[in-house]
């Protein structure tokens, strides 16, 4: 009888540390309900993930984009000391600005614009060209005052140079043109000035940088042409757009009819 | 103790402030702002926090009296609600998450109703956007997430609700509101959003987490037996 109850009683408590035991699993289980459920989360948002690349990666394949050849940027060697190349620039506007700008000088109010928006070393690692900045020619005095401003920066691209040749002002190009100081002059004043100001730049014996458009008139775009034809002088039209990137793709896409046969 | 820390912090404020005066660094002034308001709510818990205690304890006292004991149907439904609704906050915020450069500049900027003025402060300070920002997108992720593994399921429901219902007033579909975001299917002042934050409003006054969830292990499995 003694053994038959003590042997009840160790069933008993078995039974009970079983069934705690039990409800230790259960309540385990319980808990950790939502980790599966974060697990298939992850799964599908990773599906969804690569679905959508999938899908970018498709329109590009079927179109033959991948196969484009991006073209290389050029690079031209730095001058060499002593090819100094003294520029004045006639009409400083905007544009006269921004050209002033790719030539490695900068007005001091944009070095701090440029400065808050964390674009200023962009700017500053841009190839050192060997050129000063000698003229500014405008019939406008704010406009010249801000060119003096910026030719005389010394915020630029590859340091700040030694050579330091002073900016004079000009009110008329043709002091500019008299002056024997200037090898090359940069056009950009308002589009109805540029043939005249072009012609007797070239005839003074100056290298001209002209801003698109060239003339007018088709008298004058002759003039143009014969004058430039006729001089040993270096003559470019501001048309620099075409060697963007850009262009070289929308090129390659054309020539190899992906949006279809193009018609002219 | 805490006050005289306060008030030490409050000089230092007006010293800097006069420093700066002279400069107009206009960030200064904003930061004073926030300053005032994070002193305001500091102080303001200081004082309400045994307040606060108070209410939260007499809530509990409440649900402990209370025991109900709901079938395995019930508490099963009640648990896939949690994790579908959990599901949907976690998917909001990291598809947020994912899009780069993503604002609710454009969401805040069609708010009409009530919490025009408030939504239209938030949009015109950039800093004050961007923490709103922030606290969006990580808020629905951690509500989410919380939600759905049931850890802190009450504070987690409670916040999303009042995040959804901040939501529902800056875009209720009223009569005369006219929106330019196109919203799908027809509805009168009843809303998908304000269903959902009811629906959260629900999770948080039934213990779901302490039925199946993180709580039950960390906080005690037998708190779903007297709730």
């Amino acid at each position: 009888m003694e053994e038959k109850e003590s042997q009840k009683q160790s069933s008993k408590e078995s039974v009970e540390m079983k069934t705690q035991a039990f409800q230790k699993r259960r309540t385990l289980l319980k808990s950790m309900l939502g980790f599966p459920v974060v697990g298939f989360f992850a799964f599908e948002s990773l599906k969804k993930w690569e679905f959508e690349q999938h899908k970018k990666n498709n329109v590009i394949e079927s179109l033959g984009l991948e196969n484009l050849n991006s073209p290389v940027p050029v690079k031209t060697e730095p001058a060499k000391p002593g090819d100094l190349l003294r520029i004045g620039i006639i009409g400083f506007g905007t544009r006269g600005q921004q050209l002033a700008n790719g030539l490695g000088f900068m007005h001091p109010s944009d070095v701090e614009k440029m400065e808050k928006n964390n674009s200023l070393q962009g700017w500053l690692d841009q190839e050192y060209l060997n050129v000063a900045l000698v003229g500014i020619c405008d019939v406008f005095d704010l406009h010249a005052e801000e060119g003096l401003a910026t030719a005389q920066n010394e915020i630029r691209p590859g340091g700040n140079q030694e050579v330091k040749i002073p900016v004079k002002r000009y009110l008329r190009y043709q002091e500019m043109l008299a002056d024997k100081d200037i090898d090359a002059v940069i056009i950009a004043t308002p589009d109805h000035h540029h043939a005249r100001i072009t012609i007797d730049a070239i005839k003074a014996g100056k290298h001209v940088y002209c801003e698109k458009s060239i003339a007018l008139t088709e008298e004058e775009l002759n003039e143009v042409y014969q004058t430039v034809r006729n001089s040993n002088k270096v003559f470019q039209l501001g048309h620099q757009i075409t060697q963007n990137a850009v262009f070289q793709k929308a090129k390659e896409i054309v020539k190899k009819d992906i949006l279809g046969r193009s018609r002219w | 103790m805490l006050k005289y820390l306060m008030g030490m912090v409050h000089w230092l404020f007006i010293v800097l402030k006069i420093i700066f005066q002279s400069q107009k660094n206009t960030t200064i002034f904003f930061w004073n702002k926030i300053y005032k308001y994070f002193c305001i709510t500091i102080i303001s818990f200081l004082y309400s926090h045994l307040y606060l205690r108070k209410l939260i304890l007499h809530y509990q006292y409440k649900y402990m009296k209370q025991n109900i004991n709901l079938t395995t149907l019930q508490k099963t439904v009640l648990i896939t609600l949690r994790i579908l609704i959990g599901w949907h906050l976690l998917y909001e915020g990291i598809s947020k998450l994912l899009i780069p450069n993503w604002s609710s500049a454009s969401f805040l900027s069609e708010s009409k109703w009530i919490l025009s003025g408030f939504s239209n402060w938030i949009v015109t300070h950039s800093e004050i956007l961007q923490i709103a920002d922030f606290l969006n997108m990580w808020g629905l992720v951690a509500i989410g997430l919380g939600l759905i593994v049931g850890l802190f399921t009450r504070a987690a429901a409670i916040s999303g609700a009042i995040l959804l219902l901040i939501y529902y007033l800056n875009n209720p579909p009223l009569i005369g509101l006219e929106y330019t975001l196109p919203s799908e299917g027809s509805y009168l002042i009843v809303s998908k959003t304000l269903i959902e934050a009811v629906a959260l409003f629900l999770l948080a006054v039934f213990p779901s987490g302490y039925y199946a969830g993180l709580d039950r292990i960390l906080f005690g499995s037998y708190r779903s037996n007297h709730f």
